[in-house]
């Protein structure tokens, strides 16, 4: 009745165990077979190498609202209380939203923000050179990302 | 790949690559943990660096599928030294078999792991109560004591004294080198005969000499030291077939025996000296990290289940901090804690601010995310999320939250590549290679089960 790999453990390794008087201490019961170097294997997916092409390694961080000046962006707040605006409501009763734009762009119509509005955040991709904003109010917005879409950094 | 067969394909589609051509294997070099909600593979490093990892949930919501998991992991994958420092509830032992539960097994192949067995030790702290029973003798187990001279020199951790304090530690070497009642009662004669005091006060000295020798009837009628436990050693020997030899406390040299000791406590938690106990075993591991050549030289993964009732008895603070030492130092002495709990907001600041991973799976109400919002900046969709997970052992659904205050690595299931990434994650949790305990199975059930 096997319960254990421990004795083919130390046998494979020949480990014997003693008290402080030199004893022999017997731990389990002694085993004739020893561990295979293969005991174990490495976990590992299989993919597909065509699809390998149309991806590269990135790497994404977050980073604070005044590294947004380091990248000339600027974050507007737009009032979408205004039934031109109802389009860009990502849910019914939606008040404003969100939109990332490069610092010399014009306004549109909404207000400069200096911090970041509640639980929102901004994620930068630096392989792709490009950044985001995550929240439930971001424009334009992906869904199951809750997120806006990318916005690349032309000046850094 | 053929370069020759991709630039055939590119023109005459896929039909022109070989099965070899079109399918890569790629190993997973990191502890995997999840899958993400979006069909990523969620790892922690395997950093030479050892990080601490906190995971927390309501009761039976799947943390000690996490610890299980990892356990498999960091000893198999990365070759580390791993301990089990409390088995409160004896649920280890089923981990000594390779995993036998259907549902978990088609989990596993997800990243095509396999049922592994963990090789684990089942030590238990010698005492006057100890029962082993007869099925856990099946399993490779062992009897530990404390060492007398660290419990005399301490005395004062394990049973409260008085006055007589003083004279326990001006004569502390006599008194280890007594071997029973009876040598001790000679030496506090010895004592009273030489302190040359008036009658008066001989009585009084008399009264706390009997005052000393009751403590020692006690700890002599608890079999928790060595020259009480003759079957019970604090220190052992291993050698091997190179001709080494290793001398230790039981602990570090099951370590370098490459097994994995699993310290059962479930007796012995009620013990007013548990928590002194306890406290010995990390620090005598923190001092071996400095100064013990094979302690040393190798990362050590303490594994603490149900941390928060660790110093819930008895003089808990002694455990306490000596856990928050290696909360603040572990990671410069390499020792990593992989420590879980209930109540999050119990754990010590040492400890969790000193812990980069948190995997967090259902909690009760929004009260019991507020400390992990703050240690991990968690934006208050996420919280939402953490209150709304689900389980479903039966199906082996285990969901769950990744945060980090470091990086985690993302495998993409259909390119491999990898990414790193810092953001709260949410998917579901990949079940250990060992088998893991079913609530309302008795271990008797497994055995015979592996063949």
């Amino acid at each position: 009745m096997k319960t254990s790999i421990v004795p083919e453990l130390l046998n494979s390794n020949g480990i014997e165990i003693f008290d402080d008087n030199n004893v022999k201490i017997k731990i389990c019961v002694e085993s004739e077979f020893i561990l295979s170097g293969k005991y174990f294997k490495r976990p590992y997916i299989i993919i597909d190498n065509m699809e390998t092409k149309k991806y590269q390694h990135i790497e994404i961080k977050r980073i604070s609202f005044s590294d947004l000046e380091r990248f000339k962006m600027k974050l507007l707040s737009i009032d979408l209380r205004s039934s031109s605006r109802r389009n860009m409501k990502n849910r019914p009763g939606q008040q404003k939203c969100y939109i990332l734009k490069e610092k010399n762009s014009p306004h549109e119509g909404g207000t400069e923000l200096f911090k970041l509005p509640k639980d929102h955040l901004l994620e930068l991709d630096l392989t792709n050179k490009r950044i985001r904003l995550r929240g439930n109010n971001c424009y334009p917005y992906i869904k199951n990302e809750n997120a806006s879409k990318w916005v690349e950094i032309k000046n850094e | 790949m053929n370069k020759l067969h991709l630039a055939q394909a590119e023109i005459f589609g896929e039909s022109m690559l070989s099965f070899e051509d079109k399918y890569s294997k790629v190993n997973i070099n990191h502890i995997p943990v999840m899958i993400t909600n979006e069909n990523k593979i969620l790892c922690i490093p395997s950093d030479k660096e050892l990080y601490h990892i906190g995971i927390t949930a309501m009761t039976g919501k799947g943390k000690g599928i996490i610890g299980n998991n990892l356990l498999g992991y960091e000893y198999w994958l990365k070759g580390q030294l791993c301990l089990i420092l409390n088995d409160f509830q004896q649920e280890t032992f089923e981990q000594s078999f390779p995993c036998l539960n259907k549902k978990f097994i088609e989990n596993l192949k997800i990243i095509h792991s396999e049922p592994t067995p963990l090789p684990i030790v089942y030590v238990y702290p010698s005492n006057k109560n100890l029962v082993i029973d007869e099925t856990e003798e099946l399993f490779p187990h062992l009897k530990m004591s404390l060492p007398t001279r660290a419990l005399i020199t301490n005395i004062e951790n394990y049973y409260k004294m008085d006055k007589s304090a003083k004279y326990f530690t001006a004569n502390i070497d006599k008194f280890l080198e007594c071997r029973d009642l009876e040598e001790i009662d000679e030496v506090l004669k010895e004592i009273i005969e030489e302190s040359m005091v008036d009658a008066k006060n001989k009585k009084s000295l008399e009264s706390t000499m009997f005052k000393i020798k009751t403590i020692f009837k006690n700890i002599f009628d608890e079999k928790i030291t060595d020259n009480s436990s003759p079957d019970a050693p604090s220190f052992i020997t291993i050698k091997d077939n190179e001709g080494n030899s290793y001398n230790n406390l039981v602990i570090q040299g099951l370590l370098y025996a490459g097994v994995i000791p699993s310290i059962q406590t479930s007796e012995i938690r009620t013990k007013q000296w548990f928590s002194a106990y306890m406290s010995f075993i990390v620090e005598s591991i923190y001092e071996d990290k400095r100064n013990d050549y094979f302690m040393k030289k190798n990362n050590l993964s303490m594994y603490v289940p149900e941390i928060d009732k660790m110093w819930k008895g008895e003089n808990g603070s002694l455990i306490k901090s000596s856990l928050g030492l290696i909360g603040t130092n572990g990671r410069r002495m390499g020792i990593g804690l992989r420590w879980d709990a209930q109540d999050y907001d119990s754990v010590p600041d040492s400890i969790r601010a000193n812990t980069k991973y948190l995997f967090v799976l259902r909690k009760a109400n929004s009260q019991e995310v507020n400390g992990i919002k703050k240690d991990f900046n968690v934006p208050n969709e996420i919280q939402e999320q953490i209150l709304g997970l689900d389980t479903d052992p039966e199906k082996g659904i285990f969901e769950c939250v990744a945060l980090t205050t470091n990086n985690f690595i993302l495998y993409n299931m259909r390119t491999g590549k990898t990414e790193t990434t810092n953001m709260p994650q949410k998917g579901r949790l990949f079940t250990p290679m060992s088998h893991h305990k079913k609530p309302g199975i008795p271990l008797n059930d497994l055995i015979g089960k592996w063949n």
